[in-house]
């Protein structure tokens, strides 16, 4: 009887430790703490910086007889170590389109690539910035007009999580 | 033998290739219904050039016919005054594809305008006088910058001023205003390899979510049922066939539906 009570309260406790991991998970994109606007400010500017590591890196594809055009609008975040996370984003048939992946420790380990709407992954060229391991980008030609998904990611050798942001060029 | 050799040497390719293509540890095939996977919450809404740059690959188009200059007449539903902005910049997108120096130097002046109501008109004055300048030198590289600049400038300082309600009506604005020019342009010359640009259900559904999330204060009334009908009703337009392509019937009915919705946001 005695076991029963422990294997009881073992299980308990178990799903009370599953849900409050499940809560902090879901507290990093949805909190309900409203930041200030200092806060949100200070914030921003932190995300600027990485979002400045990916417009250097892009800098040589703006200029030239072929150049990318770039877009102003970005995606920026943090990222854990082994974890991943999904971009939509609309692409069109005809237009050329490379993206770039960053994130403000030069030794980061990042990976990058894209799936259709069903999910199957598409072929894509994938390359870092020289040397760097914070920076990754990614040239895609869609086949179809449709909803793709970026994977973006940390890979599980990466030390510590990372801000991250990704911008995108079409031509 | 040579066979052999070539499937080998493919083989070798690909090998090399492969960590290339399909990088580091990447799954082949993913379940996009998988409650565990993270989706970024944020949209990126493509601008209407991005979608010009394709369909002018398949022929130069007259954009000119697609500058409409309805007047701007502002109220004090800010709601609408967001919709209006995204249109507006949407509007400047297509003066500049048409080169329309009047057309861009006006758009760069409502910007200006519509700004105030939002509370961003600190941060719009420059990119502004840029549009206008711009316009004024012909300039039209430098103009679509700072009409895409203007845009994300504006969403970045709605979030800083804890107006993020407002950031997905402008992207709506915007998106309606690409998507009337676009559809309006290939009702009038229709080709299924073309429609296909029209091939954007997700995109409509994620709109239609991002609205239906809003607070119930930032969407009352009857132009904002009508928005909420027209993105249901587009969804399901914009479904293609496994061709890509959208019949010409639907391309029409888009072309009606978002004049339509246009025409009421400007019209107050």
């Amino acid at each position: 009887m005695e076991g029963k009570h422990v294997i009881i309260a073992f299980v308990l406790a178990l799903s009370f430790w599953g849900s409050a991991a499940l809560c902090a998970q879901e507290k990093e994109t949805d909190t309900n703490e409203v930041p200030s606007p200092v806060e949100v400010a200070k914030r921003q500017r932190e995300l600027d910086e990485v979002k400045q590591i990916a417009n250097r890196a892009a800098l040589s594809a703006l200029t030239g007889d072929e150049k990318f055009i770039l877009r102003e609008s970005y995606w920026n975040g943090n990222l854990a170590p082994g974890k991943a996370k999904l971009i939509q984003v609309q692409l069109f048939r005809r237009n050329e389109y490379k993206f770039w992946f960053a994130a403000p420790e030069r030794d980061a380990k990042l990976a990058l690539n894209i799936y259709d709407s069903e999910g199957q992954i598409m072929e894509a060229a994938t390359s870092q910035i020289e040397d760097k391991t914070n920076v990754v980008t990614l040239e895609f030609e869609p086949e179809l007009t449709g909803t793709y998904y970026l994977r973006i990611a940390l890979k599980t050798t990466s030390e510590r999580p990372q801000d991250w942001a990704v911008i995108y060029a079409y031509r | 033998m040579k066979i052999v050799y070539a499937t080998t040497s493919l083989l070798a390719v690909f090998a090399v290739a492969a960590p290339q293509i399909f990088s580091q540890d990447a799954p082949a095939k993913l379940n996009l219904n998988d409650p565990n996977l993270v989706f970024v919450e944020e949209s990126v809404i493509p601008i209407p050039l991005e979608i010009f740059s394709s369909l002018d690959k398949l022929g130069a188009r007259d954009w000119s016919g697609q500058i409409v200059n309805r007047e701007v007449s502002l109220d004090t539903n800010r709601s609408r005054t967001a919709m209006l902005f995204g249109l507006v910049v949407s509007e400047g997108f297509i003066a500049v594809q048409a080169e329309d120096k009047e057309g861009v130097r006006r758009i760069g002046r409502e910007v200006l305008r519509l700004a105030q109501p939002l509370n961003v008109s600190d941060k719009v004055e420059s990119h502004a006088n840029a549009i206008v300048n711009g316009a004024g030198q012909e300039d039209w590289e430098a103009v679509r910058k700072e009409l895409d600049r203007t845009r994300q400038t504006v969403i970045n300082q709605m979030k800083e001023n804890r107006d993020g309600d407002l950031v997905a009506l402008v992207s709506l604005g915007g998106w309606l205003g690409g998507t009337e020019a676009l559809s309006a342009v290939l009702k009038d010359d229709y080709s299924p390899e073309a429609s296909d640009l029209l091939n954007q259900p997700e995109l409509v559904k994620r709109l239609k979510t991002d609205f239906n999330e809003l607070p119930r204060r930032a969407r009352r009334g009857n132009l904002f049922n009508q928005v909420s009908n027209t993105l249901k009703h587009l969804e399901s337009l914009m479904k293609s066939g496994s061709d890509g392509a959208i019949s010409k019937g639907n391309v029409i009915e888009i072309s009606l539906a978002t004049k339509n919705l246009v025409n009421a946001i400007y019209g107050g």
